[in-house]
């Protein structure tokens, strides 16, 4: 846990002794310290805690279990930091308020005798604030923590196309009330050169903390597609500016420094000017901001393609070396390898068999070094201690993500063809179909879109102001989209039912999915019962 | 109630000014605005800023106050409940140190008394408050303390208030020698009187006759002192001070607030304890100087004592007890005394009685005195800072008005256990305290039952104990090596004594009414 110090003043190793170095004294002066704790735990302010953090991320993104632990746990830290140097300067200004209050005014009492008890208290008084006071002699020791700055750790997400990063950032976003901003790397630029320079992130999160410096500070930045940033692995001869560069000047804002930016800042009139159409004019101020961006938490993330493939080619040298593959093995694998080529599935992530048997995404397995040979520089790399790596989403995941999450695609589509007054019933079978193409297309979790406008299409098209109530898609629906091997058809079998049509329609889904057809009964007869 | 001063004030000036015909408008407008005079735009002082202002000054240093509310029961003491009846806490801070507001004949008195006379005395004691019951509380006094007279006040802080301020209006070059811890109510009376002071360090005898010295004997003097000190329960050494006020020619004042009921034979105090066997052996009587092996009483040594009717007498009210002469000279002249009403007759004869029960019952003083031994022995094994005295106070060192207020909650909330925290200005800051006081009720079962929370609460708030002050050096004598142990003041022999022991003539003695009680006849 983060030391924390009291802003109950008193409460705070009150009872330094002048002499220190003795066994008892300092036993006594480490009980003193966890009362201080204790007292300062009861002021903090709730922060959510990394389990409740990950429960909030749970409802929204599908699996990626450890990289939920290690974003929560991260952001918790920032948290736990901010407050922590909130809770020293607190401490610092309730002993100056004591301190005024208890040297000055004592005259003030009607009873008040300056006997040798008062100079004695007074006497107490005065050394427990010294010892709160930092760098006061002979407990130096002790006064290691209220000294202590915390430095950050910034976190590094790598993960496929489509296996939740944004929405991972995005949705911590929607969580935490510390401002954050999340910025595109793919648009930045070096300073001078056409496009945005990379203070823009530092800009966005000033806006998204109203202008508020202070919060500004304690907010997190989220810097998107860094892998684009890569710099190329043989030099082409020209300045690379919207890579390598964007890099270099990427470093000095992660590392903690204090940015200044200029900012148009819109001016709240009264009676803000409106032109004949109607629009608003808005006036807005050029203002200079100087933001010290040692307590932004950055979030580096992206998809590094083509990393995994170096990381197993890596261990397999490694492998190799430990122990070298028998001639016919190695001609097996050419040969797989050759396949893959052929079939062109070169998206799938590489998996790399461990000693123990088990086979984990080679992308769990990256090293700084793995990075700075995609073409990370060495020095961005050093700055984000954390890397974690996003799992490729798997034939299940997909099914679910289809289903489960808060705005999953089935609820979207359900809702979309309510509107026009047709039940859209997808089988369970058909879902699992559904995720199985996307797996097979390699995009990840928006691939399951594509497949599902493909298969709506038609059914969107004709079903509006015509005799059809109910849709149904069952496996066989998702099926004749197979065209071919290597197509899709635009065309797909799917029944429509009309209202009449409802009993076969149950009939017809139970033969699939018994769950929904019970879904389905209770639903309609629900409707049916509630006119009589 | 701010507004409603500040709003009397600006109607008063509206009335002066309307009798000056020519301002009538202007004084209208001074009632309404908050300019009082709309041509210099002279606006009224900020009367509800200075007094908000001051109490947040208290919220700052942690010295305001809450009160507990405790309803201490007649008939579970020592238990009281709070807000709730079914909350119910053990109180151990009361200064009903005997109990006797709960003492059945006590009450018994009260009730009696109240059935006959009714609630309230009617009047000040020259108009129609003066009475029969008065007369028997003034004498019975008189005779615990073996003085000529002695006169009750509503309060002991207005009789100690009342002493002071008389004596500076009627000899203005007297010049009066304090102790440093004494009660806020002599220093207020001491203010009051106007008169030279000079403050000596507690109980440094050396440093009052240094002071004493200065003047000449003829000088008026008046050394103000307390027996047993409230809140570090030290006491003071009656004899040595008289030795002093004789040798320099002074007058001697010694309030027993503390002390009354629980030291001497009968219960009169310290000066009472001073001569034990001598008091114990006469009586009711005065002893003789045979009687006390050719020593003077310290009795009789001391011109002046105050003490109270409401802390070891379970009643309320305050009393001198003096010569005849001073009797007079205060009823005759104390503003204090003089415009105030006389005490209820039930709460008089509640206090008389309570006097006259206690008088003769030794056992209630030894038994507080073993409970305050077993507690004190308690929390010395558990390295419990206890200020050292040789008393029967304990009061608990913390040295920080916040923790103490924590330490005080604790026990409250957790243990059921009453012990007021005691902050600024009873004790000067940083030496905040628990003040325990047992009472013959408070058995050693309850006593194990205090040691356990207060060792609980001083390892969860991680309080310092003795060795913590020990290491920087001492504190109020804790854990300071220099500091050199009084005995207590009731010996292993003085404790043994039972209610056998005393004179039979303590017994339902008869005691006349003192002529100084309604005014001497020439």
């Amino acid at each position: 846990m983060i030391p924390v110090r009291s802003r109950c003043l008193l409460s705070v190793r009150l009872y330094s002794t002048t002499t220190s170095g003795a066994g008892t004294t300092s036993a006594s002066h480490l009980t003193i310290n966890g009362a201080s704790q204790k007292l300062a735990n009861s002021n903090l302010p709730t922060i959510p805690s990394p389990r409740s953090l990950k429960t909030f991320l749970d409802e929204y993104v599908i699996g990626q279990d450890v990289s939920k632990k290690v974003l929560s746990v991260a952001v918790y830290n920032h948290y736990l930091r901010i407050f922590d140097r909130v809770k020293k300067q607190r401490l610092k200004e309730d002993q100056l308020q004591f301190l005024e209050a208890n040297v000055t005014d004592k005259n003030d009492e009607p009873t008040y005798v300056p006997s040798s008890e008062a100079e004695q208290g007074m006497r107490n008084l005065k050394r427990q604030v010294e010892s709160l006071k930092p760098g006061s002699t002979g407990n130096a020791k002790k006064m290691g923590d209220a000294d202590l700055e915390l430095s950050k750790s910034n976190v590094m997400v790598i993960g496929p196309s489509g296996s939740g990063k944004t929405l991972l950032a995005t949705t911590l976003a929607r969580v935490l009330d510390v401002p954050i901003a999340i910025t595109d790397c793919t648009q930045l630029t070096q300073a001078g050169y056409i496009g945005e320079d990379v203070e823009v992130c530092i800009e966005r999160l000033l806006v998204n903390a109203d202008f508020d410096v202070a919060k500004a500070e304690k907010g997190i930045i989220v810097l998107d597609e860094i892998d684009k940033l890569a710099k190329p692995s043989a030099s082409i001869g020209t300045k690379d500016v919207s890579g390598e560069g964007v890099q270099q000047s990427l470093l000095k804002i992660i590392e903690g420094h204090k940015v200044q930016i200029s900012v148009k800042r819109p001016v709240k009139k009264k009676d803000a000017e409106t032109d004949k159409n109607g629009n608003k004019s808005v006036t807005k101020k050029e203002e200079v901001f100087t933001i010290d961006t040692s307590n932004i938490l950055f979030m580096i993330m992206g998809a590094f393609v083509g990393l995994d493939k170096h990381v197993a080619k890596r261990i397999k040298k490694l492998k190799e070396i430990d122990a070298p593959v028998s001639e016919e093995a190695a001609a097996k694998e050419k040969k797989q390898e050759k396949d893959e080529e052929e079939t062109k599935i070169n998206n799938k992530i590489e998996e790399v068999e461990l000693e123990n048997g088990e086979k984990v995404s080679a992308l769990n397995l990256a090293t700084p070094v793995d990075l700075v040979s995609f073409g990370i520089i060495p020095e961005l790399v050093g700055r984000v201690p954390i890397i974690t790596a996003l799992q490729p989403l798997q034939n299940s995941d997909l099914y679910h993500i289809l289903k489960e999450p808060k705005n999953a695609l089935l609820d979207q589509y359900e809702y979309i063809f309510k509107q026009f007054g047709v039940r859209l019933c997808i089988t369970d079978k058909a879902l699992h179909k559904v995720s199985e193409f996307a797996q097979k297309e390699g995009t990840g979790a928006r691939g399951l879109r594509g497949i599902m406008e493909r298969i709506l299409l038609n059914i969107n098209y004709e079903c509006p102001e015509s005799g059809t109530r109910y849709v149904l898609i069952n496996e066989k629906t998702v099926d004749s989209l197979q065209q071919s091997k290597y197509s899709l058809a635009t065309h797909v079998q799917s029944k429509y039912y009309s209202r009449g049509q409802l009993f076969d329609l149950i009939n017809d889904v139970s033969k699939e999915d018994p769950e929904l057809a019970k879904k389905l009964d209770k639903e309609v007869n629900g409707i049916t019962e509630l006119p009589q | 109630m701010m507004r409603r001063f500040s709003r009397s004030i600006v109607a008063r000036r509206s009335l002066a000014s309307a009798a000056t015909a020519a301002k009538t408008a202007g004084a209208t407008a001074s009632a309404t605005s908050p300019l009082a005079n709309a041509q210099t735009q002279d606006s009224a002082f900020d009367y509800e800023g200075m007094v908000e202002n001051e109490v947040l000054k208290k919220r700052q240093d942690k010295s305001y106050r809450f009160f507990n509310n405790i309803n201490r029961l007649a008939k579970e003491y020592p238990m009281a409940h709070r807000q709730n009846e079914a909350d119910k806490v053990t109180v151990w801070c009361s200064n009903d140190y005997l109990a006797l507001s709960k003492q059945p004949e006590v009450m018994e008195a009260m009730k009696r008394a109240v059935d006959k006379y009714g609630a309230g005395a009617g009047g000040t004691r020259n108009i129609a408050g003066h009475n029969k019951l008065t007369m028997q509380l003034e004498a019975e006094i008189a005779a615990l303390h073996k003085k000529e007279g002695a006169l009750v006040f509503s309060s002991c802080f207005v009789a100690n208030d009342a002493v002071f301020s008389l004596f500076g209006q009627k000899c203005k070059d007297m010049v009066i020698f304090s102790d440093e811890l004494n009660h806020a109510s002599m220093i207020i009376g001491m203010k009051h009187s106007g008169l030279k002071k000079h403050i000596f360090k507690h109980n440094n005898l050396a440093e009052l006759e240094q002071m004493l010295q200065q003047y000449p004997k003829s000088t008026p003097k008046m050394i103000a002192f307390e027996s047993v000190y409230s809140m570090a329960g030290s006491v003071a050494d009656i004899n040595k001070i008289c030795d002093l006020a004789d040798k320099y020619g002074a007058m001697t004042f010694l309030d027993e607030v503390h002390a009354v009921g629980l030291y001497g034979p009968h219960g009169a105090g310290v000066a009472e304890h001073v001569d034990f066997e001598a008091h114990r052996k006469a009586g009711i009587a005065s002893p003789t100087l045979e009687q006390n092996n050719m020593q003077k009483l310290a009795l009789d040594r001391i011109d002046i004592i105050t003490g109270t009717l409401g802390k070891s007498f379970g009643a309320v009210g305050g009393y001198v007890a003096a010569n005849k002469n001073i009797v007079d000279f205060l009823r005759s002249y104390a503003p204090g005394f003089i415009f105030t009403t006389t005490l209820p007759p039930a709460v008089m004869a509640a206090a008389a009685e309570a006097i006259r029960f206690q008088r003769s019952n030794i056992d209630l003083r030894t038994a507080q005195q073993k409970h305050t031994n077993y507690l004190k022995a308690g929390l010395q094994d558990l390295g419990i800072p206890v200020v050292p005295n040789p008393s029967h106070i304990v009061p608990i060192l913390i040295g920080n008005a916040d923790l103490a207020k924590q330490a005080s909650d604790m026990l409250m909330e957790k243990h059921k256990i009453y012990v007021q925290a005691i902050n600024f200005p009873t004790v000067a800051r940083g030496t905040e305290r628990l003040r325990i006081t047992p009472t013959p009720g408070h058995t050693d079962d309850l006593s194990d039952i205090m040691l356990d929370a207060v060792e609980d609460v001083f390892s969860e708030l991680q309080l310092p104990r003795v060795k913590d002050w020990e290491a920087q050096g001492g504190f109020l004598g804790i854990g300071d090596p220099n500091f050199v142990r009084e005995p207590n003041l009731w010996t292993a022999k003085q404790l043994s004594y039972t209610n056998a022991d005393l004179n039979p003539n303590v017994k339902h003695p008869v005691i006349e009414q003192l002529e100084v009680s309604s005014g001497i006849k020439v």
